[in-house]
């Protein structure tokens, strides 16, 4: 697939680890830019470092702005303040859209080490779209809600419904995190494919892939890793819903820190076969 | 003894609230504190499993749905994941705990009220302040208060100090925000760094002493020590 005329997939990145990744962002960035369709970025926290990464790291390619903590699923969410602060970088990134990862993020006022999934709860998921629709009044972009990783689940609906009820309250936008959908099937029991179909998948504008593991120990969870080889079911995934959401403009490889260069050719080029034999191509373009 | 009797049976209010509740919030609020709390979880599922009258019957029939092994699992990796975060913010603490006085720590810190009734300024703060009242070593105790100040500072400059109640003015040269205590130990060591268990000898001995926190314009922290005449 090197060297193919049109870019097929993107990278997601993090800031607060730009230093960590293999050879550093920029130079991450720069040895793959052939091949990349879109960029998207998460932790970016001011207007100086949006900038530096827009005009220095993405030079021109379409942006998308992962936000975090701005959680509409927490009690007394949404975090409006935070939500109005990434908003003015979302403006400087001059951003495609934003997607935050519907789950807890608070213990308290206090952001959680490490997100929760939500409580799948069919009132509440009409809350949180209620909520996500009132969002849009400050966000300069739309917001996508994401499909969250789920090492446990708990309420009174299925993840299927749970999005169809939030997404249509919200008549919002989604992305579809196909490692996240495995996740939830390991811990439900449930299959895969299914499980995804379950979804609104005609929401779907961006899908997410990266690699995970299963644990050892435990094996209904997914361990989301992001710094793994993709697992073969995850890929199975990936291949099912581009040739079903009829309108997704962009797929992201999520790049974690742990990763060396040969690991993310290697992913990424079973990424792009995936896209290439379905002949599909991202419609993701700047603003 | 009656600290803690008091605040397991004002634990137990709280939760029981949220249990007698219809509200998707309270659902939302319990299922939290099952994620970091096991002495919550003991509660909850007792009373779900004992057929509890004053429970409400959605959320009897949610507890009941809930898989307690995968819940367990999930609680002892947000815990772990919370030591690690904490044993980060609070290096010097942590250290001089030792790795598995700091898991317990943290472990009764996840289980306490505090944990979700904020008053530090950020959540290693807030863990500090819940721990230093309950170390007997003076010397942990003045490490958990520059521990605890030297996260909770940079989250809040210009407002109030939940170790005083009063707020932390710049009171010396290049500072954005200070903050002053007395410690009844020498506290640094001699090259005038905080201490590791190595330095306990130094670091412990009795000495009344000034200490000012103070974070910098540059964001940059510092710890000074002084003594009192």
């Amino acid at each position: 697939m090197k060297g193919a005329s049109a870019p097929l997939v993107g990278f997601g990145l993090d800031a607060q680890h730009a230093n960590r990744y293999a050879s550093g962002l920029v130079n991450l960035v720069d040895h793959f830019r052939a091949r990349l369709s879109h960029l998207s970025i998460v932790s970016l926290e001011r207007a100086e470092a949006a900038r530096e990464f827009r005009e220095g790291v993405a030079r021109g390619l379409p942006i998308v702005h992962h936000l975090s903590g701005v959680a509409p699923a927490d009690p007394d969410g949404p975090n409006i303040s935070r939500l109005e602060k990434l908003n003015s970088i979302t403006v400087t990134l001059d951003a495609v859209w934003c997607v935050e990862d519907i789950g807890l993020w608070s213990i308290g006022p206090y952001a959680m080490p490490y997100f929760a999934p939500p409580l799948f709860d069919k009132d509440f998921a009409r809350e949180i779209g209620a909520r996500i629709r009132a969002m849009d009044s400050i966000g300069a972009r739309p917001f996508l809600a994401e499909v969250p990783s789920c090492t446990f689940a708990i309420g009174n609906i299925d993840l299927g419904n749970f999005f169809r009820l939030l997404t249509d309250t919200a008549d919002c936008g989604m992305v579809l995190d196909v490692s996240h959908v495995f996740s939830y099937a390991l811990v439900t029991g449930r299959d895969p494919v299914e499980t995804q179909s379950s979804l609104p998948l005609e929401r779907v504008r961006e899908v997410h892939v990266a690699g995970g593991r299963i644990d050892a120990v435990h094996p209904f969870r997914y361990v989301d890793s992001h710094s793994d080889d993709i697992l073969p079911e995850v890929l199975g995934l990936l291949e099912h819903a581009v040739r079903h959401c009829a309108h997704l403009e962009a797929v992201t490889y999520e790049i974690g820190v742990g990763l060396k260069i040969g690991a993310i050719e290697q992913g990424l080029t079973r990424i792009e076969h995936v896209l290439a034999n379905a002949r599909w191509v991202p419609k993701i373009s700047a603003p | 003894m009656q600290e803690r009797a008091e605040a397991m049976s004002a634990r137990g209010s709280h939760v029981g609230a949220l249990l007698a509740s219809e509200a998707p919030s309270a659902r939302l609020r319990l299922y939290q504190r099952l994620l970091y709390s096991s002495a919550v979880a003991d509660v909850v599922f007792d009373r779900a499993r004992a057929g509890d009258p004053d429970l409400a019957a959605s959320t009897l029939a949610w507890i009941r749905s809930v898989n307690e092994e995968h819940l367990s699992v999930e609680r002892a990796a947000r815990v772990r994941n919370l030591s690690f975060h904490l044993q980060r913010a609070c290096p010097t603490l942590a250290g001089m705990l030792g790795a598995e006085q700091h898991r317990e720590w943290v472990a009764s810190f996840a289980d306490s009220d505090q944990f979700w009734f904020a008053v530090g300024r950020s959540l290693p703060e807030n863990y500090c302040l819940f721990l230093a009242p309950r170390l007997e070593d003076p010397l942990l105790c003045a490490v958990a208060r520059v521990d605890g100040i030297l996260s909770g500072l940079p989250a809040a400059p210009d407002g109030v100090s939940p170790w005083t109640g009063e707020r932390t003015l710049p009171a010396m040269k290049g500072a954005v925000a200070t903050e002053v205590f007395s410690s009844p130990v020498r506290l640094l060591t001699a090259e005038g760094a905080l201490p590791n268990p190595g330095d306990r000898r130094v670091a412990g001995e009795s000495i009344d002493r000034t200490i000012v926190v103070a974070l910098l314009n540059n964001q940059t922290r510092v710890v000074l020590a002084m003594d009192e005449v």
